[in-house]
């Protein structure tokens, strides 16, 4: 059974890098913290092996190998998280602001762990029974130092609320209806020329229909998490937040859309409709920014999106709501235009806040000045090209300055 | 003319030009700085620190014009401390550090920042009288040596150093410092840049 020796090996060296990544420089002790969990799992999964003694059958022993190396699968990408989370690249700062926000949303028994990510597109890593309590939230790489993005956060914390507040289950009956009251109504002929077989009443009753189906019905659940992410985004964050959003994603990523987001410009009025519910103010023609996005080209694909895309539509504005009210629930501030007015005063000399501004006050003046061409022409020691590093220091140093009022109030 | 402390924190809670203010943040306790009797207000250490990759270049040689200089991240490395966390410099060791607070001076006032007499009293060595020039804006780079025997624990948030501000009086007031280093949140090296006369004199060719 040389695969259990090979499962052995694997663990062996992945226990070797956890020593090794152990003594790596945490800038926050949550994160070290996970990495401990993760070395008791690898070591509880690498006992496990040990005792698959001789006497186990071919078939248990795969079995239990298997499951070895789905952990590794699952596992191997958060341990390269928190590597990345030490790279000097990262901007420290905004831990601090970050953790507090995740604590107020969702406890405060809340682990972040802030890191980079080399893939583009800002990612969270959902909860596991074997990281309780952690919120992973990471960048990309070349954008860590940038605190400008920060406010793409509210997104990703915005999963985790989803997760914990159980709002997938709360929406779940109700997409299911709006799915099927979709197919029965305005797609219906197309829906019948995909699946012949289905008839509006053996939709629900026949297992073998019900599969044509249920793709769309998990379509709508991601796209209506995703909507409700970006309407959390959009409530911590306010202007920042669709600054940030296009920053990213203008004018779209080319290439087919996936079902499981909506499409760019869909998602594009939806935050410009939450906006004007949460009383955001939209930067003039903000949609002009975005582009359309091809549809799936595979026919089924593109039906189950369009299916999708309507029953989300339905409940936009009540996870619009949902979100609101949890952020006010939970006692989130919403950024002050009078406040960002004394940061911006603040950013235009040059000087840092003053430690009372809430992140999103800062963040919110940063976005106002990076859009400010005539930003600091009249300081003849700032080089236009330094303009945005020195916003980037600015905006940084005020979140560390409004750490140490913090830490300092306390005591 | 060297300004008292309790001018520094009038400067700081009402500049005479509020266009172009004294800015210490985070700031400091100006209840004491009134009372304090001092010439001087105490800066605390930063969170980030710079240290040089000893292993990565054999010498610097700034007189080389034909040598490729080397970049700031080829010759230091950063490292991050949070408030809470330690940095130990050991005997006869050196690192660039960051004062905590960003400085802004105002285009009549300079300073000079001087290590503290109590930690150099145990080895720990700040700059030599860093000036910093009227205009600048920034967090101040310090250079710590540890000249003592035993290896010294420091940790952000410390008072480590002082910074004494004097009036600047003459020219014209509009004209600052150009500085590199203006605007920095992190420690930095900078380059020695020789003038046209060192660069002269430096040339062995008769």
């Amino acid at each position: 059974m040389i695969y259990v020796d090979y499962a052995k090996r694997r663990y062996d060296a992945a226990i070797i890098e956890i020593e090794r990544l152990k003594e790596s420089e945490f800038p926050y002790a949550h994160i070290r913290e996970a990495l401990l969990q993760l070395e008791d799992v690898f070591r509880s999964q690498r006992i496990q092996l040990d005792k698959l003694i001789a006497k186990s059958t071919p078939v248990i022993a795969k079995n239990a190998c298997s499951q070895s190396l789905g952990y590794l699968f699952t596992y191997t990408p958060f341990l390269g998280f928190i590597l990345r989370s030490t790279n000097v690249r990262n901007a420290f700062e905004l831990y601090a602001p970050v953790m507090r926000l995740a604590r107020r949303l969702l406890g405060n028994d809340t682990k972040l762990l802030l890191s980079s990510e080399w893939d583009y597109s800002p990612f969270v890593y959902l909860p596991t029974s074997d990281l309780p309590d952690c919120v992973l939230i990471g960048v990309p790489a070349f954008e860590s130092a940038n605190p400008l993005l920060i406010s793409l956060a509210g997104h990703e914390l915005g999963h985790n609320v989803w997760s914990k507040c159980g709002l997938g289950k709360k929406f779940d009956s109700q997409l299911r209806s709006e799915v099927l009251r979709t197919i029965k109504g305005p797609h219906w002929i197309d829906f019948q020329t995909c699946f012949p077989h289905a008839t509006p009443d053996n939709l629900t009753t026949d297992m073998f229909v019900q599969q044509t189906w249920l793709p769309a019905h998990a379509y709508a659940k991601r796209q209506l998490e995703e909507v409700f992410c970006d309407m959390m985004g959009l409530r911590l964050f306010a202007e920042a937040y669709l600054h940030a959003f296009a920053y990213l994603l203008s004018p779209c990523i080319p290439g087919e859309r996936t079902p499981l987001y909506p499409s760019i410009q869909t998602r594009v009025d939806y935050l410009l409709k939450g906006s004007r519910s949460i009383g955001v103010s939209a930067p003039a023609e903000y949609a002009e920014l975005f582009d359309k996005q091809s549809a799936p080209s595979s026919p089924v694909t593109n039906l189950l999106a369009d299916i999708a895309d309507t029953a989300v539509e339905v409940l936009v504005d009540e996870v619009c709501t949902e979100a609101q009210e949890i952020a006010n629930t939970k006692g989130a501030s919403m950024r002050s235009p009078e406040i960002i007015e004394t940061v911006l005063g603040d950013l235009r000399m040059v000087m840092p806040g003053d430690g009372t501004a809430s992140l999103a006050d800062v963040v919110n003046a940063g976005w106002i000045l990076f859009h400010d061409e005539d930003l600091w022409k009249d300081v003849p020691q700032i080089q236009p090209e330094q303009r945005m590093s020195v916003l980037h220091d600015l905006i940084l140093k005020s979140c560390e300055v409004a750490e140490f009022r913090e830490r300092t109030r306390a005591s | 003319m060297m300004l008292r402390a309790d001018r520094m924190a009038q400067l700081l809670e009402s500049p005479d030009n509020p266009e172009d203010p004294l800015v210490i943040r985070p700031l400091p306790n100006l209840g004491e700085l009134r009372t304090s009797g001092s010439a001087s207000v105490d800066l605390r250490l930063g969170c980030w620190f710079q240290v040089f990759r000893e292993s990565r270049f054999s010498h610097l040689d700034v007189y080389d014009t034909t040598a490729a200089t080397p970049s700031e991240s080829q010759l230091t490395k950063h490292h991050y401390v949070a408030f809470g966390e330690r940095f130990i410099l050991h005997p006869h060791s050196f690192v660039l550090a960051v004062t905590l607070e960003w400085i802004r001076l105002p285009c009549n006032v300079a300073g000079y920042v001087v290590g503290r007499s109590s930690w150099g009293r145990h080895g720990l060595i700040i700059a030599t009288a860093t000036g910093v020039h009227p205009g600048f804006t920034g967090c101040l780079t310090l250079e710590l040596t540890n000249v003592g025997e035993v290896p010294i624990t420091i940790k952000p948030g410390t008072t480590i150093c002082q910074i004494f501000l004097h009036s600047v009086q003459g020219g014209d007031p509009k004209r600052v410092d150009l500085s590199r280093f203006v605007g920095k949140r992190k420690p930095t090296i900078g380059a020695i840049r020789l003038d046209e006369v060192a660069r002269k004199l430096a040339d062995n060719t008769l």
